[in-house]
């Protein structure tokens, strides 16, 4: 009775190490994105809009441009704009409480 | 391309290209108006046809919405033109009468009236989505 219940008490030690290895996570093949990843992506993205924004800008003055599309270009580069800057004050700002934290 | 508010800034894009195409709409009545009194040049001939524009909606492959866009713009062949008695002019047939536009001020002046109702109606929808965006950031800003 003893030798069985300590056979059963090996087996299933076993397999918790088998299963614990199993469950680590494999970071070479997250198919998550990073954040700094997001990060380039989104300001990828801004920048073509900000792109956008100028071209129309300068099509606008030579008089080439429609004006209801220079006008929502220029709108949609500046709202990425603020949306920018309102991250990047976001980000310093935590920057900034980290350096005051006293060690 | 899409960005970061991308739906929004879409909503707005298609609201632009609404404002774009009542443009449009008011350069048409503009043309019939101006045209009103536009006979044809011989004896007989057809005078200035009064323009009508259609529109109809078309898939944006880049950003995956359907946006407004003119259709045509074509001319009037329903209504008749009028007959004026001016023997004098240059465009009267034989027993004088001169063919005058079909262009109705009165439907024209209606067209105008619509086009701005519809132009307002993109510009509140434009102004509405920027102030969800503006209000949107407003929450990172501290």
């Amino acid at each position: 009775m003893d030798k069985v219940s300590s056979n059963i008490a090996a087996n299933a030690y076993g397999r918790t190490s088998t299963m614990a290895v199993e469950k680590i996570p494999d970071l070479d093949n997250d198919k998550g994105v990073s954040f700094s990843q997001f990060l380039q992506e989104s300001a990828e993205q801004s920048l073509d809009t900000m792109k956008t924004g100028e071209k129309m800008s300068a099509r606008a003055v030579t008089g080439e441009a429609d004006l209801t599309e220079v006008v929502q270009a220029v709108n949609a580069a500046d709202l990425t704009l603020q949306t920018i800057v309102s991250i990047r004050d976001r980000l310093v700002s935590a920057y900034q409480e980290i350096m005051r934290m006293p060690i | 391309m899409t960005s970061m508010n991308s739906e929004l800034l879409s909503a707005m894009k298609i609201s632009a290209r609404g404002m774009k195409t009542q443009g449009t709409r008011i350069r048409v009545v503009a043309e019939n108006i101006a045209n009103a009194d536009t006979t044809g040049q011989t004896a007989g001939s057809d005078p200035y046809r009064r323009q009508i524009i259609t529109f109809k909606n078309a898939l944006n492959r880049e950003e995956g919405v359907d946006m407004v866009k003119v259709d045509k713009i074509q001319g009037d062949k329903k209504t008749p033109f009028t007959l004026k008695y001016m023997p004098d002019h240059p465009a009267a047939d034989e027993k004088g009468y001169v063919k005058m536009p079909n262009v109705n001020p009165l439907i024209e002046m209606a067209d105008i009236r619509e086009a701005q109702r519809s132009y307002e109606a993109n510009l509140g929808m434009i102004e509405q989505s920027k102030s969800m965006v503006m209000r949107t950031i407003d929450l990172l800003r501290v």
